[in-house]
């Protein structure tokens, strides 16, 4: 089938929504779009991240390489909070995250005939393409300004990663020190020589703790 | 964990944390491009770290991130540059105003370019990408969408629910004008790929009139169409490409 009608997607979604009422209750709304062309279409959303089930968003990707721009909406209803919150961590900067969550979307459109399952799932495809835009973004805008100014974030550290599902994980197995230097590197965007300088640490044993987190990451999950 | 031995770094590890850096991250990139298997450890770096992304608390975008997507990929936007538009005696719907505008191919064109680099990088499949496109019509207006990749292989999609007449399959033929017509393939009610060979190297060309029609199973026994054309429509190329 080329692309669902609005119906049927109202229908994919309803399921969806009633398979996600069943772990645990999330906040819908029911929202009107006006579509590219006018048409209008109600649709049962919610903005809880990383609620959208995998399955979901695998098969809102290919609609949208068969160009169906609801599945396109749909997708960005599903990720563009959880996508912007990402971006804002790493940019530090509103309009520059949100600038990059639009280039990001642009990006899925164009290029959601290239997302292969066998490769990895569509959450951390589509949140790869917005980091390594806002990654360059960053990289410029470094260049520019230089590091001097950096923030002492390491006061008020706590970045929200003490959530379950993160500290379920692996990254949570990891000793503080390893912990702290990833997530300030993944998080917060910062390279080696800002974590060593924000944490009060030579660069040789900030380099050291990243190697060692990644190696143990990579060994926790093979477990 | 040992304490006193410091693994080989992961590249591809440092690379999904963000700290791979200028040259490093451009020399990184290239092999990226030319290994099959240090993208799959990107993917699989991208994925262990996924719960980190994910416990990041969201935020509401403005109203107007979703107005500016849907205004540059809007065709009415597109349309700035004038360009022929095919006729489709019949008031338009979207997906006609969507497809038949070839400004919005052009509008792809361009961000393509002003990806590529990345998407190279990251997904590398240069030829995934159609280098040339066709919407096949008929009175009412368009029934099919003709994707064709540099290296010929084909992907055809009907824009809405549509079979062919019982007992009868849809032939595809590609027309160069005032010669004969070659057969390039099937048409199916759903979405088609054929393969690269099937549309002959020098017909991948702007102008060829892609045509289909219905024939009995297994095509026309003449090897040319027997029936009239049921839809058809020109291979327009992407712009930049």
């Amino acid at each position: 089938m080329f692309s669902p009608q609005p119906s049927k997607m109202y229908k994919l979604y309803k399921q969806t929504q009633e398979r996600r009422s069943r772990i645990r209750i999330a906040s819908v709304r029911v929202v009107t779009y006006k579509m590219f062309d006018g048409t209008e279409l109600n649709w049962v959303t919610e903005n809880v991240a990383g609620m959208a089930a995998e399955d979901d968003l695998t098969q809102l990707l290919r609609r949208c390489a068969e160009r169906d721009p609801l599945a396109l909406r749909a997708l960005y209803d599903a990720m563009a909070p959880t996508m912007l919150g990402v971006a804002l961590r790493l940019l530090r900067n509103r309009p520059h995250a949100e600038e990059t969550l639009q280039d990001a979307f642009l990006q899925i459109w164009r290029n959601a005939d290239r997302f292969d399952t066998s490769r990895g799932s569509p959450k951390a495809w589509m949140i790869g393409i917005l980091r390594y835009r806002a990654l360059d973004r960053l990289e410029t805008e470094r260049r520019h300004t230089g590091t001097d100014e950096l923030p002492d974030v390491a006061a008020d550290m706590p970045v929200d990663i003490e959530d379950s599902r993160a500290l379920s994980s692996c990254i949570g197995e990891l000793p503080e020190n390893w912990r702290r230097s990833v997530v300030l590197s993944y998080v917060e965007g910062y390279s080696h020589s800002e974590i060593a300088d924000l944490t009060k640490t030579p660069l040789g044993t900030i380099k050291s703790w990243i190697v060692r987190a990644l190696d143990a990451l990579k060994k926790c999950l093979e477990r | 964990m040992s304490d006193h031995i410091t693994p080989t770094p992961d590249r591809a590890g440092l690379y999904v944390l963000g700290l791979l850096r200028g040259q490093e991250r451009c020399d990184f990139e290239a092999d990226l491009a030319t290994d099959p298997a240090l993208s799959l450890e990107v993917a699989a770096w991208e994925v262990r770290l996924l719960p980190l992304s994910l416990a990041i608390p969201p935020v509401e975008p403005s109203h107007t991130v979703w107005q500016e997507i849907e205004r540059i990929l809007s065709p009415r936007d597109a349309a700035a540059t004038p360009l022929p538009r095919i006729a489709w005696h019949r008031r338009s719907s979207w997906r006609e105003i969507w497809w038949d505008n070839i400004a919005v191919w052009r509008g792809f064109g361009a961000l393509a370019a002003a990806a590529a680099i990345a998407l190279v990088v990251l997904r590398p499949q240069p030829s995934a990408a159609p280098h040339m496109v066709a919407v096949l019509a008929n009175a009412s207006g368009p029934m099919f969408t003709v994707a064709l990749r540099s290296d010929g292989a084909m992907s055809i999609a009907p824009v809405a629910p549509i079979a062919p007449p019982a007992g009868k399959v849809w032939q595809l033929w590609a027309v160069a004008g005032g010669e004969k017509p070659i057969p390039v393939g099937f048409v199916e009610p759903r979405r088609t790929a054929l393969p690269r060979n099937d549309m002959p190297a020098d017909m991948r060309k702007p102008e060829i009139l892609m045509a289909v029609t219905v024939e009995p199973p297994g095509g026309s026994p003449t090897g040319q169409p027997d029936t009239p054309i049921v839809f058809s429509g020109p291979l327009l190329p992407m712009g930049g490409s």
